[in-house]
Order: structure tokens, then sequence, then C-alpha cells
């Protein structure tokens, strides 16, 4: 090894070094060491959730569609705050007439208030798009995880049952199943019908989402300290799966909240003494050229509503998985 | 060095900026770097994750990933500035003038086509179309009627080949030019050594008309001459396979990426990065996800074949040993700015940085070194070791765990038939309380699998393990479920090993909290103590994995390993994904533990550098049997099997006749 060094830079250290690669040394001050590892205290603590919510609170989507869910919910729980017409007072000599002053969007065929109606019908929509997600969400939820987990025969039987489902159309399903509560239909028998019919989707992503992390050394290290296979399922599997059944779920309630106003617009779907936005379309149907604003109002409400779910799912879905996001 | 020294640089980087735009403003990556590389020569990037390295050497090609974007500075190559030229230059430079051979062999070539394919596309993008090349030669060399042709008419064909070798056969059997026939025998070997010399797609026609001369043919030249039609775009890509070292290479193209090993599609990659003959090839970790036998072998590959072309190759590595071994200029980075560059060696020896001056300290293939070179000058080597040297109680050994005859066959299905893998062979070891013990391997060797069968975490299809002098296998299942206390885990990947969305707090008290051990505010305390043992500050507590690094995630791994005071601690390649500076930490700490507590530790590893730091005895796994059991001293200065010492030889700048700088060695932390 040679002895003498000239460490300054670029001057040549040895005869063979050539221009540009002497040996240099940087200045310790410029760069100083910093302690090997250490921990920033100094910042606060955030965890995936907290991270998620500083993402979502910057998003311009997250604010319209939690507005626009805020309003459809309130509207849902008060009607009375924003109309004081009663929706089931018509009065035939106001057929299909125009907008008047305490009647912004007009009258229907029977004479009975739009806008009141479209106020109230918020409610049926909203609970039936509510509670089947909740429905779907724990009964393909529980299958999913159950298949994804313990694996084997279960999920064969249960992966199998899943695609029987799967294979069964929604709507057609409702139809069918509807007709046996022909007397005495109430929301609940609409929310039964739908959830169970629903659920499969909710089922494989579930099930998915359950496979991909178990196999996570995080859940072998839980089963080598001597948790439970239910244990850790609940505790350490499906906290990790839930984001993408929260984003299906969501989206998903925007799709109930329309199954049940194709079910209520063929009939078969909420009672008739219900006030729904599907009835109101069905019945506005046959004034489409005569007064087409009678038809776009609870269409206009209806559409609004799901497009608020959808968007609130895309926008929570971007700040679950970042990776997922558009670029 | 052959080269003048008035030679022009081939890649000159000039107070490089770089940074990345994010929500929180600019952040500087490359600050300031400075890079000249020569023509033919190697140069190594050093540093550990997030120092700019990779940075700097996307900056070169363009391929800066989502925001980052050169800021200031300049890159010439071959006197062109590369920051300010437009995106059809840059196109064009990529591939044919500097190629790129990728970190991640896994993933870097698209399994839907076949490994032939993508060479052809690497050749096609650069427009070296080897067909029309042929021809536009073949027309020129019979208009001159010279034998000198152009360059793609240069490359023998598999047709011209088989056609040659035929010529070759027939000539040598029937006799020729006065010379007399041979038998069959000796034509055959001739056929043969000829068959290995020409290389379809590589081999040229002066070269084919030496190989076949040499094999006993009087004058190939008029035979060679004879064959018009030359390498196609097919040979040529079996021709750089082969050239990358992959043997059966005609048929090896026509196969897709999932049935080629790791070393395979590092070769295959290696191939694409040269297929264009570029001037400069990068190489960003080649290797870092291979076997160390594989890796060398590679290496070596692309050392002689680098240096046949006349390529230059810059390798950007976290590991210092290979830098130094692969490469005669280093460049050392630190958080963005090079902190000190010169010749590999002088570095090596003299490292003036306080900053590389940690990392020759920390690099554990050095560190082996300088504990053999300490035995060497008499310095008693304990000082040197992160070991605890288990000599124990004079008489009875005390054996805290002893495998027996440890046989696990898993079953794979194949087509049909289920067939029977033996993962782990007629294994039997002890592992002494209070002592260390590295189980070494490469990859597929059977080690991980022992180690799960430790944990229980698999059942063993043969053979015994007695925890304490009692079978596991005889034990009830609340037994077991003390045996966890006992027994632990530190697994390989920090990234992978902790709930995301459990707290600190939550992970470290889970154990605690599974065994039901004391009230709440006793696990809080206990969770307190632990994390003053991995030497985390309380305040952690409250925090979430992904706001720590690997080395700290690692350490909360082993506080927890630690909660449930266990005797035996299973460490699953705990270092491997670490950085060197952060590994020696984190060894240095298993150490501290292990003479606090008396822990006996069972060391899993791929990584003898590593081991001679921590173990105190060491077994050498193969195809799942143990083929060597040996103290650390004895495998490491006197191996007996050919394997092992294979092993030792591969560890990256184990043959550097440097030994780094004072023998006292500097404190890493």
């Amino acid at each position: 090894m040679p002895e003498i060094f000239h460490p300054e830079s670029g001057s040549p250290a040895q005869p063979s070094t050539r221009p540009g690669q002497g040996h240099f040394v940087a200045d310790v001050r410029e760069t100083p060491l910093a302690v090997v590892d250490s921990v920033n205290e100094t910042e606060a603590p955030s965890s995936l959730w907290g991270d998620a919510w500083r993402d979502l609170r910057v998003r311009p989507l997250f604010w319209i569609s939690a507005t626009l869910i805020l309003l459809v919910v309130v509207v849902a729980l008060f009607p009375s705050l924003f109309t004081t017409v009663d929706p089931k007072f018509c009065e035939l000599r106001n057929s299909l007439g125009s907008p008047q002053s305490g009647h912004p969007f007009g009258f229907d065929r029977q004479g009975c208030d739009v806008y009141s109606r479209v106020i109230y019908g918020a409610q049926a929509s909203v609970t039936v798009g509510l509670l089947t997600t909740v429905g779907v969400v724990l009964l393909g939820g529980t299958i999913g995880a159950l298949a994804g987990f313990y694996g084997k025969w279960w999920d064969t039987i249960l992966s199998r049952v899943t695609d029987i489902f799967f294979a069964i159309p929604l709507v057609l399903a409702a139809i069918v199943v509807g007709q046996v509560f022909s007397n005495g239909k109430t929301v609940w028998n609409v929310v039964a019908v739908l959830a169970v019919f629903g659920w499969p989707q909710v089922a494989r992503i579930t099930r998915g989402a359950v496979i991909s992390v178990k196999n996570n050394d995080f859940v072998t290290a839980a089963k080598a300290l001597g948790a439970s296979k239910l244990e850790t399922l609940v505790r350490h599997v499906i906290p990790n799966a839930a984001a993408p059944i929260i984003v299906v779920a969501t989206v998903s309630l925007g799709t109930f909240i329309v199954a049940e106003a194709t079910l209520s617009f063929l009939g078969i779907g909420l009672p008739q003494s219900v006030l729904s936005w599907g009835h109101d379309i069905a019945a506005a149907q046959t004034s489409l050229r005569t007064n087409a604003s009678v038809l776009f109002y609870p269409s206009a409400a209806l559409a609004i509503t799901v497009l608020s779910f959808i968007m609130m799912g895309d926008a929570v879905r971007d700040a679950l998985d970042p990776k997922a996001r558009k670029r | 060095m052959t080269q003048s020294h008035a030679q022009e640089p081939l890649l000159e980087i000039r107070d490089l900026d770089v940074s990345f735009t994010t929500a929180n403003g600019e952040v500087p990556a490359v600050r300031g770097a400075n890079l000249t590389i020569y023509p033919g020569q190697s140069v190594a990037i050093v540093g550990e994750s997030g120092s700019g390295k990779s940075t700097t050497a996307h900056a070169i090609i363009s391929l800066l990933p989502g925001t980052g974007r050169v800021t200031g500075g300049s890159i010439r190559f071959e006197g062109t500035e590369i920051t300010t030229a437009s995106k059809q230059e840059i196109v064009d430079l990529r591939g044919r003038s500097i190629g790129l051979v990728p970190q991640d062999p896994m993933s870097n070539l698209n399994p839907v086509w076949s490994i032939g394919f993508q060479v052809k596309e690497a050749l096609r993008a650069n427009n070296v179309d080897v067909t029309r090349g042929a021809r536009k030669g073949l027309e020129s060399a019979l208009v001159t009627s010279e034998t000198a042709v152009a360059d793609g008419d240069r490359l023998i064909g598999r047709k011209s080949k088989s056609a040659l070798l035929d010529v070759l056969r027939r000539s040598l059997l029937e006799g020729h030019d006065g010379k007399p026939p041979v038998s069959q025998k000796t034509a055959d070997a001739a056929v043969r050594a000829a068959d290995a010399r020409i290389v379809v797609g590589s081999t040229t026609r002066l070269e084919a008309v030496n190989a076949l001369e040499d094999a006993g043919m009087a004058t190939a030249g008029p035979a060679v001459d004879a064959q018009r039609v030359s390498a196609d775009l097919d040979d040529r890509v079996a021709g750089l396979l082969a050239e990358a070292g992959l043997p059966d290479a005609l048929r090896r193209a026509k196969q897709y990426p999932h049935e080629f090993s790791g070393g395979m599609r590092q070769r295959a990659l290696i191939a694409i990065g040269l297929a264009a003959r570029p001037k400069l090839l990068i190489a960003d970790e080649p290797t870092s996800a291979l076997d160390v036998t594989v890796q060398r072998t590679i290496l070596d590959h692309l050392e002689g074949l680098t240096r046949e072309l006349g390529t230059a190759v810059l390798f950007i590595t976290h590991d210092l040993g290979l830098a130094a071994e692969r490469a005669e200029h280093l460049v050392v980075m630190y958080r963005g700015k090079v902190v000190e560059s010169g010749p590999s060696r002088q570095i090596l020896a003299d490292p003036r940085h306080p900053y590389t001056q940690r990392l020759v300290a920390a690099a554990p293939s050095l560190a082996s070194r300088r504990i053999q070179s300490a035995k060497q000058a008499g310095v008693q080597a304990k000082e040197l070791k992160a070991t605890t040297g288990g000599t124990g109680a004079a008489g009875g050994r005390d054996d805290v765990v002893v495998v027996k005859n440890l046989t696990k066959v898993f079953q794979i299905r194949g087509s049909g038939k289920q067939k029977d893998f033996k993962a782990v062979d007629d294994v039997s070891f002890s592992l002494e309380r209070g002592t260390t013990m590295a189980l070494v391997g490469e990859s597929g060797s059977g080690k991980s699998t022992v180690a799960n069968i430790m944990l229980n975490l698999l059942e063993p299809t043969e053979g015994s393990i007695h925890f304490d002098g009692v079978d596991l296998s005889t034990l009830g299942s609340s037994e077991l479920f003390d045996f966890r206390r006992r027994v632990q885990p530190i697994f390989q990947n920090p990234y992978g090993s902790l709930d995301p969305m459990y707290s600190i707090f939550r992970t470290i008290e889970e154990p605690l909290r599974i065994h039901k051990v004391g009230s709440k505010k006793e696990r809080e305390q206990r969770v307190r103590e632990l994390l003053d043992m991995v030497a985390l500050p309380q305040s952690t507590m409250r925090r979430f994995p992904n706001e720590l690094s690997g080395g700290q995630r690692q350490r909360i791994a082993i506080a927890r390993a630690l909660a449930l005071r266990p005797e035996v601690i299973v460490c699953d390649e705990a270092v491997s994904a670490l950085d060197v500076l952060v590994q020696a930490q984190i060894l240095e700490l298993l150490n501290d533990l292990q003479t606090e507590l008396g822990l006996s530790y069972l060391f899993i590893t791929h990584d003898l550098a590593v081991v001679r730091q921590i173990a105190d005895r060491v077994c050498v796994m193969k195809s799942g049997r143990i083929i060597e059991a040996a103290t650390t001293d004895e495998v490491f200065d006197t191996p007996r099997e050919e394997y092992t010492r294979e092993l030792l030889g591969a560890i990256p700048g184990a043959n550097l006749d440097v030994v780094p700088a004072g023998l006292e060695g500097i404190d890493p932390a």
C-alpha cells in the first residue's frame, strides 16, 4: 500500500490515477454523521388510519361526496326540516301542475307535491342501502374470512357456495323471491332479499384480502407467540384486510339503493304505502312526454345519492391504498 | 491500466443535484455528486439505502422514478450533455450506449414472453437487426470479394454450424488434403470439441475456421466461406445468452422466466443489458437477491465478458466488500452526497471520511477478514467477535436443544402424481445453552424448514427435538402453549413481521397478553423495560411500524421476542435485510442480550460473513443435509468440505489482500 496520500479533492494520489479520480474526501461538516438508525422523536405518531385521514382531508372528491352523503342522511332522518308539505296530500286538480310558490318541483299526475315526495323518498332508499350493506358485509365478510383463513375444505365448500350465489343475478333473484312476500311486504323483506343475494362480491373480496394478509410474517409471529387461530384471525388478519372490504361496501351501497329503486319500480319492492324514489319513477314514466320534470326529480335524487356513495368509495380506496391511485 | 492517461472520460458527472417533489416541497436526494468513468473501467457507488446511489444511476439514463428530476449540475456521456438532451436522444442512448442490469431478477422479466423474445426485443429496440445487417454484409462481401465482411455477417448461425460439423466429420473420416482417415471415435471427439467451441450467434467466422482447424481439418477456410447464410436474429439471441453464461442457450431461449432460477434470470438480464453492446453497463445491485456462490460465478462471468468487450461497468451496491473486489474506483455516498471517492484499495486501506471508516469497520466480509488477520497477529479473536464463547462448565455440556435425525418430507403436487420432496434429511445437532449456533446454507438448503420445526410451526416427518431434555412430540397442547414462551422467533423481513395496525406498545404487549402475564400496569412497565433493553426511546411505544426504519422494526421484533423471557431465540435471516451499519448494531445488540440474559441463539443465515461475527458453532447445510458441523474457527480456518470452501471463497471481498484500517476496529455505532 502506498504510504503517501493527497486527500484534497481531485489531486492525483497515485501516478496511475486519472483526472477526476483522485482520492477525494468530503468535508465532514457538509454531511455530519447522524447517529445510526435513530428514532425521530419530534414527529407526531401516525397510524395507517391516521395517514389515510390526512390523505382524505385534502381531496375535494372526498369533501364533495361527504357533504352530499351528509345531506342525504339528514334529509332521510328529518324530512320535516326541509318541507312542510305532506307528500301524501294529493289533489287531482293539481295533476301535472307546473312549479309554484311552496311547490318548487311542481306536481305529479296524482297532484302530489314532487318536491315533498323526493324529500320523503330519501328515507326508504337510505335505510335499504345502509341495512343491506351491513347485512352483506356481515354475511359475506364472515364467509369470505372463514374460507380464506382456514383454507382447505372450508375454502372449497364456501367458495363453491359463493360461486353459486354469484351466478344468480341480484335483481332477478329478488324479483323471484320477492313474489313470496307479495302480501305484507316491509322494508325488512327487501333488505333481507337483497342481502341474501348480494353478499358474494364481498365474500370474494374478503377471501382474497384475508389470503394475502395471512401469509405475512406477523401472522406467523402471532402463531409462534401462542395466539389461537381465531384470535389471530380476529386481531391481526381482519383489521389488515378491512380496507378493501370498506371500499367495496361503500360502492355497493349505491348499487343496493339502485336495486331497491328497480324493485319498487317493478312493483315488487317496498309496499306502495312507503314513499320511494322507485315508486315515483315508475309512476312518472307515463308522464314522460307530457311533463318530463316529474320523472327528472326523483331520478336526479337517486343518481346524486348513488354517485356520492360511489365517489366516496373511490376516495376511500385511494386513501387506503395509495398504490392503486390513478396517475 | 493500458489506456493512456490523456483519454477522455466516458461518463462525467459534475455537481449533480436531484430532487423529488413531495407534498412537503422539494426533497433533495442527491446533492453535488461528482463521478468520472473512463472507457472499459469498473466503478462502484457504495452506500446504504437512501444514500442516493440508485438515484444517481437512474439520473444517468433519465429513468428517475415519479417526481424526481435533475435540478442542477451536468452529466456528460462521451462529451454530450444528458441533462438537457431531448427525449429522442436519451432513448437512443439507452441500450445502445448505456445498458442497465436491474436489481430484481424476479420482477424485471415479463412472465408472458419467452426469454429469447425479450432478448430479441432488446436487439430490435436498438435497431441491431442481424438479419438485415447480414444481408447487407453479404452483398458487400460479394462485390468486393473479400473475406472481411460486415459485423453481423461474421457470426455463425445454427444451420451453418451443423453443416460445418458435418463437413468436419466427413473430411476426418474420409481423409482429406493428404491427411489419412481417422477412426470413428477420434472423429466423434473432434466434432464434440468443435461443437463446444463454436457458439451459435457468438462465434465469428474467423474463430470458426480456427476451431475447425484445431479439431483436425487441414484448411477450413473454404468450407466456412461456402456457408453463405449467417446468423439470424434467433441465433444472435442464443449467442448473447450463451455469452452471458447460460448453457444450452438455443433451447433456453424458448423457455419462460418461471422456468429459470434466479441466477439464470440474472444472466438473461445481463444478456439483455449487453445486447446492443453498450459502452457503459449500469449494474444496480445485480446480485443482491442471489446466493453467494451464484453471485460469484455471475460476477466473475460479467467481469470477463465486459473486459473482453471493453465495456465500462458502474456497480451500484451496498456491499463494500463486493465493490472493492469488483471495481477499481469507489464512490462512497451518504445522505445524498459523495463523501469519499478514490481507488478502491486506497479507500479500503485508509478510509478518511468518518462515514467510510464506519462502513469499513462494519462490513461483514471485511470484519470477517479482520478476525482472521487478528488471529494471525496473535490478538484474541474474542475481542473482535460478537460471540460469548460457550465453553460451558468443564465436563457436562448443557444442551438446551437437541435435534435428532430430523426429516421433513413435503408432498409436491406435480402433474397427476404426487411427488415427495425431502426438504430436511436426517439432520442432527445440539445447541448449547448460552451460545449461538449458525445454520448456514443457500436458498433451498432446508435451513428455514428446520427453523420452522424448531418453532413448532411445522411437524417433522421423522426425528425428534428435545428441549431441556423433554421430547416436544410428547407434549400436550397446554404444555406446547408453555413451550412457546421459551422459544421465540425473529424473522427476516422487518417490514412483514410487525402488524401495521398495531402500535408498538400493542405489538410488544401482545405476547404478555396472550400468556396472561401481569396486570395492565405491570405489562406497560415491562414494555418500557423491553424498549430500554433494545435501546429505543420509550416514546416509541405510541408509534406505528410504518414510522420506523428496518433496523428499528427489527429491534421491536427482538423486544417482542424477549417479552416472555425465552431461553432460545431462532433468528431466521434476522439481519439479512438491513444495511451494514444497522446490521452491525443489531448483531451487537443480540450479543449484549445474550451475555445479559444467557440466551441461546439458533442463527439461520446464508451469509457466512455474518456467521463469523456472531456464531460459536456452525452447521453447513446443503440439499437438506448437514454436511459440516464444527466451531466457527474450525470452519473458517480448516473447512473440511469442498462446498464449505466454495461458500467461504464466495464471500465478497474474501480474496482481497487488504487488511482494513486498524485491527482494534472502529466503533460502528
